[in-house]
């Protein structure tokens, strides 16, 4: 077996068999034409736009996508009918005498440099626009698209380089598991309506060598993963799976509109996880109140350098704009522990998890640290932008960093309120909750950590992995703690660990009064539909169950009885 | 002609949908409509103009209208930018 990462732009999972297609090559020329052919050359430039823009209006109508493909459409229709456009083409042809192939290559070429030389980061995505525009009206000129989709069917993964927006009609008529790509972006055509037609897609897949026709595949388009060959209980697993998701996603779309309020009305902010800037437009998509838990690291992972400012301010002031003025908290760089940087000074920890890491790194190179809050300092009036420092075991380290902040601003001019707060992953920072309250605009556990540090076990230690257990009293005391501090001094309580998207322990963690849960994209309505269901009333009536029971499996099976009486 | 200077109040700037509504706009009128940033100007009927220029969130523009109806046209473009494309 053998796992290919990608990256993925439509999600879902296919499980089925390889079927590689070999997309045909242009075949065209790019020449000169004699006087008497330039009308000739410019009646086909308006057919071509004619075809392409009542494709386009064709799958408006025909497939229900998003708001924002919507608007990527419409501006592509926009470029197709452009006038300045048009008339430089028409400059190349009638002046130039060039063919209608090689005018569109030259202007094109010209256009997509441009865009691509911009600093701003939208803009120069835009090059992609005109890229696939180009290759549109190439395709249309030239009808390139008799590829054999014969022995396609509602088994087939089809493997490819780049996919036409047309293919993507056969594929989806045929009904196929998956589409593995090793080109293609996630604002072309032919993926827009990947994603419409509801086909998981992963593409980045350099598949040559790697997958043969017939190879058995698991398309895991969450995750952008591609399993060759997989071994049985894997598939059994992504079968199982795959089933559940089906049965899951026709439901939870009715509730994309809907708030996080339990049945008696009672609203729960419900935030999403992102550890990319590009995942804001998934947590938009599925409505998510705003980003509970913005990740920094891959900023400052898989690279030898550190970023720049400016580089952290793009990405922070991306999020910040796409949230459209819902919350956004960033947490500032977790390094260390298991997340290691190539330019990280080599500090040679016995014990990593116990050494330098988080808050701690960022204070011991505070040059580092200011970069980072001072470009999101620069992004915040862009948005709502809010920061929190990870693995504060100190009131000393949080006055420490919450300095560098107030610093930063003074050396930028900025006096952008920005809220400040304390991720709660370490027992003495829950043990002193009271106190941190008291300075800190926030909280939020990281459950994660704080289970681990808790108990004493690397939760990626599979030896002991039996002691990593939520269930355990010590640390829901913990986190009883910590919320209780929250509420008593009036700041916001969230949860944005694993646990914050376990279903047996919503209810609890309700209860226990956390107000805020911040959960992966792809978990986020199904915790919403859980939380719908929910009787806020019967919850806080329920007997309290973090007491003096210190049995894991005792806890286990009161929070069973619990949830089996706080549901509608 | 008339022309007048304006600041790009969209925290996005000028992106995509915003210099969709823009041209679509413009297009329904008859004058010639121009924007000028910096030092350079562009056809405000193109989105490929439009989206060249890359006008960010706080910076200064130039609209130039020229034609029978530029009034007209002006006072609709204005809204736009005041309404901020309804975003």
């Amino acid at each position: 077996m053998e796992i290919i990462k990608g990256v993925e732009v439509s999600l879902g999972i296919g499980i089925g068999t390889a079927v590689l297609l070999e997309a045909q090559e242009h075949v065209f020329d790019m020449g000169l034409i004699d006087k008497s052919e330039i009308e000739n050359e410019q009646n086909r430039y308006h057919q071509a736009v004619e075809i392409i823009s009542k494709n386009i209006d064709n799958n408006l109508i025909a497939f229900d996508m998003s708001d924002e493909d919507k608007d990527i459409f419409e501006a592509h229709k926009l470029i197709l009918t452009d006038p300045v456009i048009k008339d430089g083409v028409f400059l190349l042809i009638s002046e130039k005498l060039y063919n209608l192939e090689f005018a569109l290559h030259i202007y094109f070429e010209k256009t997509i440099n441009y865009f691509k030389t911009l600093e701003n980061e939208f803009y120069a995505e835009r090059a992609n626009d005109y890229k696939d525009i180009y290759e549109r009206l190439i395709n249309s000129l030239h009808n390139n698209n008799q590829l054999i989709t014969d022995d396609l069917d509602d088994m087939s993964v089809v493997v490819m380089d780049d996919i036409s927006p047309s293919l993507i009609g056969e594929l989806a008529k045929k009904k196929v598991q998956a589409l593995v790509l090793s080109k293609g972006n996630k604002t072309s055509h032919a993926i827009i309506l990947a994603r419409a037609a509801n086909i998981p897609v992963v593409t980045g897949i350099a598949f040559v060598g790697k997958i043969a026709n017939g190879d058995e595949l698991i398309v895991d388009a969450n995750k952008g993963e591609v399993f060759v060959n997989p071994d049985k209980q894997i598939l059994q697993n992504y079968y199982d799976l795959k089933q559940k998701d089906k049965h899951d996603a026709e439901s939870l779309k009715n509730i994309i509109g809907l708030p996080a309020e339990t049945s008696d009305g009672k609203t729960i902010h419900l935030l999403a996880n992102i550890g990319m800037p590009e995942e804001i437009n998934a947590a938009m998509d599925v409505n998510a109140d705003g980003v509970g838990l913005f990740r920094t690291e891959f900023l400052y992972m898989e690279r030898d350098n550190l970023p720049t400012e400016e580089e952290q301010f793009e990405a922070y002031k991306l999020v910040a704009i796409k949230s459209k003025g819902k919350p956004v908290v960033i947490r500032t760089m977790d390094i260390g522990g298991d997340k290691m940087a190539k330019w990280y000074p080599h500090l040679n920890e016995k014990n990593p998890y116990l050494g330098c890491r988080g808050i701690r790194f960022s204070l011991k190179y505070p040059e580092i640290f200011k970069t980072q809050i001072r470009a999101i300092i620069r992004a915040a009036k862009y948005g709502n932008l809010l920061i929190m420092f990870p693995l504060i075991s100190s009131i000393e380290e949080f006055r420490k960093a919450k300095d560098y902040v107030e610093e930063c601003k003074k050396e930028l001019k900025l006096a952008e309120l920005i809220k400040i707060g304390t991720m709660i992953e370490i027992p003495s920072a829950a043990l002193i909750a009271d106190q941190l309250a008291k300075e800190s605009d926030f909280f939020s556990i990281g459950t994660n950590d704080l289970l681990q540090y808790s108990v004493a076990v690397d939760r990626n230690n599979e030896s002991i992995a039996e002691y990593y257990n939520p269930y355990n009293m010590a640390f829901l005391r913990l986190i009883k703690m910590t919320a209780e501090a929250a509420n008593r001094h009036n700041i916001p309580i969230a949860v944005c660990g694993e646990l914050a998207a376990n279903e047996s322990f919503v209810p609890l963690l309700i209860k226990l009064g956390v107000q805020e849960l911040s959960v992966n994209v792809q978990s986020l309505l199904r915790i919403k539909r859980l939380i719908r269901k929910l009787n806020y009333q019967a919850l806080t009536e329920y007997p309290q169950i973090i007491g003096d029971i210190a049995d894991v499996a005792k806890i286990k099976e009161n929070i069973t009885l619990m949830n089996e009486k706080v549901f509608d | 002609m008339i022309k007048k200077k304006i600041i790009v109040q969209n925290k996005l700037g000028l992106h995509a949908r915003p210099s969709a509504l823009l041209v679509k706009l413009a297009n329904q009128f008859r004058s010639e409509f121009h924007i000028r940033k910096d030092d350079m100007t562009i056809n405000g009927k193109s989105i490929l103009g439009v989206m060249m220029l890359a006008a960010e969130y706080l910076s200064e523009i130039e609209l130039i209208v020229d034609g029978v109806d530029e009034e007209y046209l002006l006072e609709e473009i204005e809204k736009l930018f005041e309404q901020q494309f309804g975003e």
